[in-house]
């Protein structure tokens, strides 16, 4: 307990450290909000254009997607009737406009460019409604008195935009991903605790490492002291951005703030194993170190989406390993799990990997410093 | 009673470094088959230029460093890294500043003695001796920052040293310390070992070995070259005297009537010092003097030492401790 509070007091006594745990999150969440503007699902989403071939403009499905409406009774879709068949084929083609919708055999039929959130929502909406038309048939067929509760909450058009826009934030939108990203990058920061606690541990690493590895405290117990130490401080700094995000810039997180925290809790675990596994691996000084594990960090980041999101589907499709070794990319699966998906299962199998990784990577620091000589000091 | 004799002094023995060979990654050999033993109670002085080895070998004394030949045993045991038990009795002062810049001089002393010390009051009362035995009572609650060199120099070594170790390391304390700050460290040492400690002392500055070292190794290239206490390392030379005079008009033939002089080993100028070098044996002063009366050589001020550790290692090396 001892070691425990002295390392706290020397970490925070650390001005550098203070800055980059408690200070630059809020800086960066602060900068996100002024630049994004007041964010709100009114003033981000507009109508959007769905185009319906003139042939098929009396359907029951037009008359519902005409009836959508959010916020203060706005129209979600404006359908738009006036074209045949081969005329909005050759528009989609010539890529005028990013959807339509026509019936083939009294069947639905929609192409659409899968390109943003606009496109995720009507996508979300015929998806819904082809089912839902489909077990109104079958209860017909099977439960006919029955039917009259099917089709009522088959029609509330409300149920379409909330799954289709949040998962489970029917308030928020997606800007609000940035959000969770920067929660994201702030657990990546906890690498540099990582490279701190080899520092201070590896004999090789520093003259305070070599006084430390002369004494006859275990070199497990240092580790495992001084990860909680450095799990105790970045976490409390993820609390504050979590707070300050929620409660002063009025940024919902929908109904999972306690999972937020928890993927922020395991993220800073990893977030340390990971530096601090990679600093047992790199040889040389504190700076060579953290510019080597800054380009790793960088480098999981853009595997894992946050840079450019269709890295992060390429991983997936080509590599999923690759995605399932990566922290950066299960720290993402689980916010998008909470966001996107509303799936909790995904979300806990991603975080529990995530855990797994953690405690081997720690492990394997302990079975690279345990017992070591070195070639130098 | 002749074996328990024996069997008592070999127990003294507390470090035993037994034909150890360091070869570092670029090749450079560090250490070369090097042996020595430690006995219980000595000041033991490593004494070498820099990149002798001294370093080296106090690395791998600690396992800290791995070598490719060689055994090291510590209070009869073979050291490993994970012999924390061998290391529970050892303090070690590094060659390089290694303290907390977040902790005050107090907590600094207090963390370092609380890995070896559990019980709470114990510990306490070891800080405050500690901080006693460098005298940095008036500095106790200073960040090492404000501290200058001899004095961070000081809390180097209280934190080496809080948990009483019975052998106690020291590489080259006195590096880039202010004679003051020195002979308090030196003192510091001296009176450690007076309570009890074992010492292993290096530097490369002989006159501190000379000082305070009760047995001396002379080591270079990573070997060593001679080893004993300062009277038998002295006395092993030829060298008895050195003169140093000051000549008013200094020409070279002086040298040559220098030389013949009976029992000179070596004449030669230092700017305007004439310097003599004689063997053992009775003092040749009166011999020197005596020509230069003759030949009326004027001289000012004189001055006679006798050999110092640099005069053994030049005469073995054919180079200055310092070069």
């Amino acid at each position: 307990m001892r070691m425990y509070l002295v390392r706290i007091k020397c970490l925070l006594r650390n001005k550098d450290n203070v800055f980059w745990a408690f200070i630059f999150p809020l800086l960066l969440g602060t900068f996100f909000y002024l630049g994004f503007g007041k964010l709100s699902m009114d003033d981000s989403l507009n109508t959007i254009n769905v185009y319906v071939t003139s042939h098929d403009k009396d359907h029951q499905l037009v008359t519902i997607l005409e009836d959508i409406s959010y916020g203060d009774g706005k129209k979600l879709f404006k359908v738009n009737t006036s074209f045949d068949l081969d005329q909005l084929n050759q528009s989609f083609a010539d890529k005028e406009i990013d959807n339509f919708i026509y019936l083939q055999d009294g069947l639905i039929n929609y192409k659409i460019i899968e390109n943003g959130i606009e496109e995720t929502i009507i996508k979300s909406v015929l998806d819904k409604y082809i089912q839902g038309e489909a077990l109104v048939r079958k209860v017909m067929e099977t439960n006919p008195e029955n039917v009259e509760k099917v089709l009522s909450s088959f029609l509330n058009p409300k149920t379409y935009l909330v799954e289709a826009t949040s998962g489970t934030n029917p308030n928020s939108n997606k800007l609000i991903i940035y959000f969770y990203a920067l929660i994201a990058m702030a657990c990546t920061f906890a690498s540099y605790w990582g490279i701190g606690l080899v520092n201070d541990i590896q004999a090789d690493a520093s003259p305070l490492a070599t006084r430390v590895n002369i004494t006859p405290t275990h070199k497990l117990k240092l580790i495992l002291i001084y990860t909680l130490a450095a799990i105790t401080i970045h976490f409390t700094g993820n609390l504050g951005l979590i707070a300050y995000l929620k409660y002063i810039l009025g940024i919902e997180f929908a109904h999972n703030t306690w999972l937020i925290i928890l993927t922020s809790l395991i993220g800073t675990i990893s977030g340390i194993a990971l530096g601090a596994f990679l600093s047992t691996i790199i040889k040389g000084t504190f700076d060579k170190k953290s510019g080597i594990i800054t380009t790793i960090s960088l480098l999981l980041s853009f595997l894992s989406g946050l840079m450019v999101v269709d890295v992060k589907y390429l991983v997936q499709k080509n590599a999923p390993i690759l995605g399932l070794i990566n922290p950066t990319n299960l720290l993402t699966e689980c916010f998008y799990s909470l966001y996107y998906y509303n799936d909790i299962g995904k979300y806990f199998y991603n975080l529990g990997i995530l855990a797994l990784i953690s405690l081997i990577l720690i492990f394997s620091t302990y079975l690279k410093m345990r017992g070591n000589k070195y070639d130098s000091i | 009673m002749k074996s328990n004799l024996i069997k008592s002094w070999e127990d003294n023995m507390i470090v035993k470094v037994k034909n150890v060979s360091k070869t570092y990654k670029n090749r450079l050999k560090a250490l070369n088959n090097l042996s020595f033993e430690v006995r219980e109670g000595e000041i033991y002085g490593l004494l070498g230029p820099n990149g002798s080895g001294k370093t080296t070998s106090i690395n791998c004394l600690l396992s800290l460093l791995n070598y490719e030949a060689g055994e090291i045993e510590i209070f009869e045991e073979k050291m490993t890294p994970e012999r924390y038990d061998i290391k529970a009795k050892i303090g070690f002062v590094p060659q390089n500043i290694a303290v907390f810049y977040e902790l005050t001089v107090y907590e600094n002393i207090d963390y370092f003695c609380g890995l070896y010390i559990n019980d709470k009051e114990k510990r306490k009362a070891l800080v405050e001796e500690a901080i006693d035995f460098v005298s940095l009572n008036d500095y106790r609650n200073f960040y090492p920052k404000k501290l200058s060199g001899g004095l961070i120099r000081r809390l180097n070594i209280a934190c080496g040293i809080a948990h009483k170790p019975q052998l106690v390391i020291f590489d080259e304390p006195t590096v880039a310390v202010d004679p003051q700050s020195r002979n308090k460290i030196l003192e510091g040492i001296v009176k450690l070992n007076q309570q009890g400690a074992t010492i292993i002392y290096t530097s490369h500055y002989m006159e501190e070995v000379e000082q305070i070292c009760s047995y001396i190794v002379i080591m270079d290239k990573g070997e060593i070259i001679m080893h004993g206490t300062k009277e038998k390392l002295k006395n092993s030379i030829s060298l008895g005297e050195s003169c140093e005079i000051h000549i008013d008009n200094p020409k070279a033939e002086y040298i040559d009537l220098i030389k013949q002089i009976p029992n000179v080993l070596d004449c030669y100028y230092k700017d305007q010092l004439l310097v003599i070098k004689s063997g053992k044996g009775k003092t040749n002063i009166p011999n020197i003097l005596n020509v230069f009366t003759t030949h009326n050589i004027k001289y000012g001020k004189l001055y006679s030492s006798i050999p110092t550790l640099n005069d053994v290692f030049l005469e073995v090396t054919g180079k200055h401790l310092r070069d």
